[in-house]
Order: structure tokens, then C-alpha cells, then sequence
């Protein structure tokens, strides 16, 4: 094993990406479809050259390698194992790429399929397997040519719902104490396998933090949509000064005035950009807008639903029309333009959703604590 | 794989879709009608068509392990390494496959003939091609050899690029992933690709009229044969004709109408 090291840009890809990953870390590459997350994998395999910068594994530079040469290998969506070979022949095709003599690469391809559960297949033909086996091997296949860092492109997307689970727990063992990089759309992906995220966006790193950090205080919108929050954007109204950590907070967003608590270690002054994350489950909805304080009251819009662990997730996206009730803290009052924009979230139990008849294009009104939205710096 | 749902057509269809056939067919069956089956044996094993056949054999045979080896290679680096106009060059390998075999001929004459573009040099490194069974072997070689690299390039092109990726990050050199996974992956376009070069040298005629002429042992091979003897005795003619049919027929049923309709295109 070894750590990487990568500073590159890839014009034709729009691409600027600088990333470290130490020995034996497992990082996890999200971000929105077209983000750069393959050409990024795509970049350290060597199946793609850096317009400029370089790549380093284990400190050697193999940014001019070709893939062969690098000891980087890669587990795709789909198993591609090579169909005219054995299970066994494609777990011994590396180690015989590498000069081993024939027995002692069958002896290992034997080892790495005891490792996936598979070696009682080693005499059968990639097309007898089902998806989930012919996974396991492809993984023994990728252990078996002993990689310096391991790259996975969705490795579980192309599998039945039902095997992931399985292969999730193959996945993690093999990947205790080595270099590599997972690219997932899966939240349990990242909470099971890796101990940090990188989020790309547009072909830059917009996040790189610890998954527990991510999932706690997103500071995108990609990653707040994968921990199943609303993450709004705004800066420090003017008020009593400098915020700390547990104060209470005013941040001027485009759907107006968004009371919260400060959650950050660092303090902050009246117009510092910083970000409010929202929890669709502490959000209520309400007819009319209610009295008390201190509360934030949204008017919203429905645009639709869907079913989420026994509750449904009611999406909206926030409204500019309706009139100034008084009491709390009213979003249409000064909301500036844009308040349409945004999208916000809450989650209601199948009952409160029939007797509020929720329908597309409803308007209602999203109610949420102050001391329920966490506020913290942004960027 | 399950069977597809078959595709209604419309009733009418089957009349022309019949009448094609029959096109096709009629001639064959006239040929097997026509042919002086009591005397069959005898027509096709005489001096003059043994030798044709022999030599036909030996001149398609060398023909095609000439295509394989610059053929497959050729396939290869057009499909994969891509070179700057790479569908110009896919166009020119295609030429030969739409050009009269006579013009073939005649170019290759131009160039490998006593006064041609290279022959006049090799004349005079005391080298003779024109008109020798070499000539022959190279007039078959023109034409067959596309048929091979169209064949292959194919099948190079639908879909073998992905597991050579994965051979490759696998710590596999490039020859490795060659010999151990493309060529094995596309066998059967290769396999239908040699048969296919070896019907087409095996038929060839008219480029080798042009370029090699019709000297018996040495040019004039089972086509030729055929041509020359329809003249003199008709009733061999047919009988060579039929033998022909025969090895064509082997070669559509082994190489089988599937993969020659393109059916991994």
C-alpha cells in the first residue's frame, strides 16, 4: 500500500483537482453526475494523461505511466471479467502478468477467492455467475494483482438491491488498511467504507472533510441532499454583534430571514457568509401561518411527495406572495428574489399529509424551531 | 437468451421476398441440372483440373496467411491506436473490396510489373513477378486481405476496449493484453475473417488474368480453368463450376450466415 498524491487539471475535462490520500485511508469521491468523480479515477489508473501536474503513488511520479505500469487497479460497475477465462485464470491473470509461474498464481487466485467466498467457482465460466458473484470475483481479481491503491467506480450501482448488502461487508474487510478511493452515490457506501469524503463539483473539490463532519455540517448542496437535508445559503444578519457557538442567528437568505443557532467553533460578524441546514423530520406543516416565537414560518408551494421510512417527504419550494401575518419570523416578508429557488423539505407522518391534503401546487406553510437549524460558516 | 417476438410482415411481402430467392437460387440449380453427372468424376479429376485445383489450393492458402499477417495487424492498430485519419485509411483498406478485379489487376501490374513503380527496381535486383505463381498468391492477396481486416476491425471495434482497459490496470503490457485477451475475444470475427479472405482468394479471377495470366501449373488457376474450358469443353466447365459451389457452400455453412450478416456490427 502506499498514498497518493495528485495536484492536476485535465482542460479537455474541465478539470482542477488537488487531493491527498495517506496510506491505508479510504476516501470516498461524491458529487452531482458530470462532477469529474471518473475522470478523476480515470487520472490515477493512467487510462487518461493530466494536462499539467502531476500524480504521485507511494512518491513515485507516475503521471506519464502507462496503466500497466502504475499498480493502481480498478473495480468498475460492471465485474468485465474476461469471459474466455475461468474464474480461477482471471484471478491468476495478474499475478501471471506479473511473472509468476503457473501454479503459484493459480495458489494465490485460489487465496483471494477463499477471501470473496468464492472459491468453490474457480472452475467455472465468468457467464455462469450471477451479478453479485461475478463482483466478488472481479474484487479477488483486483486483490490478486497486490495494487497500491485500489479504485472503485460504483462498484455495487449495477447490482440487485438485495446482494449490495453482502458485498458492502466483502468490500470492508478487503479494504481494512488500504489506499483507495470509492466512487458512490450511496450514503451507506460512505458511512460503511470510508473514513473521508471528497465531493467534486464542476471539476473542483467543493468538499474535503471526514464523513461525520460532511454528514453533520455539509457545506454543498450535494452533500446535504445525501445526509437528507435542506441547506440554506445566506449571510449574518446585522443584530447584536459577533455570533458564537449557541447563539441565536438571523441569516439573510433568499427566502428571507432564517433564525437558527450558531454551531460553529469560530465566531462570526454581520455579513459573514454561512449556511443553515435544515431537517425535514423537525420541520411541521401548517395551514395557516402559526403564532409564537421564535419560529421560522415558510410559505411554500408543494411540488410533490415520496414515502421515506413510514413517513412522507413533502418537497416545496419556498413562495414570495403570500400576505405578512404577524408573530415569529415571516420568510415572505423581505424575502428577495429568488425565494422561488429554493427547495425545501419536510417530513410528516401519512395522516398529517391526508388531513393537510397535500397535493402538488398546495400552498402551505413549513414551520421549524430556531433551535433546530444549525447554522455554521460558509464559503 | 430468450426468442425475440417474432416480427409480423405484412402478406404480401413473401411475393418478392420469393421471387429474390428464387433469383438466387434458379442458377444454382440450372448448374446442378446441367452437369454431366456420369462423367462427373472423370471431368474433375483430369490432369488439367487436378493441377488448377492444386495450385488454386496452394496460392489461396499462401494468400490467406499473407492476409493474417499483415491483416491482423492492420485491423489492430486502425480499431485501437487510431492513427490521424484513421476512417480515410479504413476507406482505402475497403477499396479493393468494391473494385473490378480487373482494374486490381491492372494497378497491381503498374506497380509489381516489369516497367511498375517498384517492379522496375526489382528487375533489376533479378526479381520477376508478373505473370508467376507470386503474382498470383498477390493478386488474391489484394482482394482477400480487406475482407479480413473489415472482419476483424469489427469485431475489435464492439466492445473488447473495456476489458482491455481493466487487463491493462491489472499490471498487463500491452502485447499481454494483445495475446491473452483481445485476440481471444475476437476469434470468431477472426476465424470468420480468415474464411471469408480464403473463399474470396479461392475464386479470384480477374485481377489474376490481368497480373499473372493463365499459364497452366503455374497462373492458371481453378478459375481460370474454368473460363478456359467453357470454351473448349463446356461439360468440364460445369463440372469445375459445381466444385467451386461446393467450397463455397462449405464456407457460408461453416463460418455460418450469421456472422457474415454482420451480426456483431
Amino acid at each position: 500500500m502506499a498514498d497518493v498524491r495528485l495536484d492536476v487539471t485535465l482542460a479537455s475535462r474541465h478539470l482542477a483537482v488537488g487531493l491527498e490520500v495517506p496510506d491505508g485511508e479510504v476516501v470516498a469521491v461524491l458529487g452531482p453526475n458530470g462532477a469529474g468523480k471518473s475522470t478523476l479515477l480515470g487520472l490515477l489508473a493512467g487510462t487518461l494523461t493530466p494536462t499539467s501536474g502531476r500524480v504521485l503513488v507511494g512518491g513515485r511520479d507516475v503521471t506519464r505511466l502507462p496503466p500497466h505500469r502504475r499498480r493502481v487497479a480498478l473495480l468498475a460497475q460492471q465485474p468485465l471479467l474476461f469471459p474466455h477465462l475461468s474464474v480461477l485464470e482471471n484471478v491468476a491473470f495478474a499475478p501471471r502478468a506479473a511473472g509468476l509461474g503457473r501454479a503459484a498464481a493459480r495458489a494465490l487466485a485460489r487465496e483471494r477467492l477463499e477471501v470473496v467466498g468464492m472459491a468453490g467457482f474457480a472452475d467455472r465460466r465468468p457467464g455462469q455467475l450471477s451479478g453479485g458473484q461475478a463482483q466478488r470475483v472481479a474484487i479477488a481479481r483486483a486483490l490478486a494483482a497486490d495494487p497500491q491503491v485500489l479504485l472503485l467506480d460504483e462498484p455495487f450501482a449495477a447490482l440487485d438491491v438485495a446482494v449490495a448488502p453482502q458485498l458492502r461487508g466483502v468490500l470492508r474487510e478487503v479494504l481494512e488498511g488500504r489506499t483507495a478511493l470509492i466512487v458512490t452515490h450511496d450514503l451507506v457506501d460512505v458511512v460503511t467504507l470510508a473514513g473521508r469524503t471528497v465531493v467534486l463539483d464542476g471539476g473542483r473539490v467543493v468538499e474535503d472533510r471526514s464523513v461525520r463532519a460532511l454528514v453533520e455540517s455539509p457545506r454543498s448542496r450535494f452533500a446535504a441532499d445525501l445526509a437528507g437535508r435542506v441547506l440554506l445559503a445566506g449571510t449574518v444578519a446585522a443584530g447584536k454583534g459577533m455570533v458564537r457557538r449557541g447563539d441565536g442567528v438571523v441569516l439573510q437568505t433568499a427566502l428571507g430571514p432564517v433564525a437558527g443557532l450558531w454551531q460553529d467553533d469560530t465566531a462570526a460578524g454581520p455579513g459573514a457568509r454561512a449556511l443553515a441546514l435544515v431537517d425535514p423530520a423537525a420541520v411541521s406543516l401548517h395551514r395557516e401561518a402559526p403564532d409564537g416565537s421564535p419560529r421560522n414560518c415558510w410559505p411554500v408551494e408543494v411540488e410533490g411527495m415520496e414515502p421515506r421510512g413510514g413517513q412522507l417527504r413533502v418537497v416545496a419550494r419556498g413562495v414570495t406572495s403570500a400576505g405578512p401575518p404577524d408573530g415569529g419570523i415571516r420568510g415572505a416578508v423581505d424575502a428577495q428574489e429568488g425565494g422561488q429557488d429554493v427547495r425545501l423539505a419536510a417530513d410528516i407522518t401519512p395522516a398529517a399529509a391526508a388531513e393537510l391534503a397535500v397535493a402538488p401546487g398546495r400552498r402551505l406553510w413549513f414551520v421549524v424551531k430556531a433551535q433546530q437549524v444549525r447554522v455554521y460558516r460558509g464559503h | 437468451m430468450s426468442r425475440e417476438p417474432r416480427y409480423a410482415v405484412p402478406g404480401w411481402l413473401w411475393i418478392p421476398a420469393a421471387a429474390g430467392l428464387l433469383f438466387l437460387a434458379l442458377p444454382l440449380a440450372a448448374m446442378v441440372v446441367g452437369t454431366d453427372w456420369r462423367h462427373f468424376g472423370a471431368l474433375v479429376t483430369s490432369p488439367s483440373a487436378r493441377i488448377a485445383l492444386w495450385l488454386s489450393l496452394r496460392t489461396a492458402a499462401a494468400a490467406t496467411v499473407l492476409s493474417l499477417v499483415f491483416g491482423t495487424p492492420l485491423a489492430v492498430v486502425l480499431a485501437r491506436a487510431r492513427p490521424r485519419g484513421h476512417r480515410q485509411l479504413r476507406a482505402l483498406v475497403m477499396l479493393p473490396l468494391v473494385l473490378p478485379p480487373v482494374v486490381g489487376g491492372l494497378a497491381l501490374l503498374l506497380t509489381y510489373g516489369r516497367t511498375g513503380l517498384l517492379g522496375r527496381w526489382l528487375e533489376v535486383a533479378g526479381v520477376h513477378i508478373a505473370f508467376t505463381t507470386t503474382a498470383v498468391v498477390l493478386a488474391q492477396t489484394f482482394v482477400a486481405m480487406p475482407f479480413l481486416v473489415i472482419s476483424l476491425e469489427g469485431a475489435l471495434r464492439s466492445g473488447t476496449g473495456a476489458y482491455e482497459r481493466v487487463a491493462a490496470t491489472l499490471g498487463a503490457p500491452p502485447g499481454l493484453v494483445l495475446r491473452r485477451i483481445t485476440l481471444p475475444l475476437v476469434a470468431p470475427g477472426l476465424v470468420s475473417g480468415t474464411v471469408l479472405a480464403f473463399a474470396r482468394a479461392l475464386g479470384e479471377f480477374g485481377a489474376t488474368l490481368t497480373f499473372a495470366g493463365s499459364l497452366q501449373g503455374t497462373t492458371r488457376t481453378l478459375p481460370l480453368e474454368v473460363y478456359l474450358q467453357r470454351e473448349v469443353d463446356p461439360a468440364a466447365a460445369v463440372a469445375l463450376s459445381l466444385v467451386l459451389v461446393a467450397v463455397g457452400a462449405l464456407v457460408v455453412l461453416t463460418v455460418g450466415s450469421r456472422t457474415l450478416g454482420g451480426d456483431h456490427g
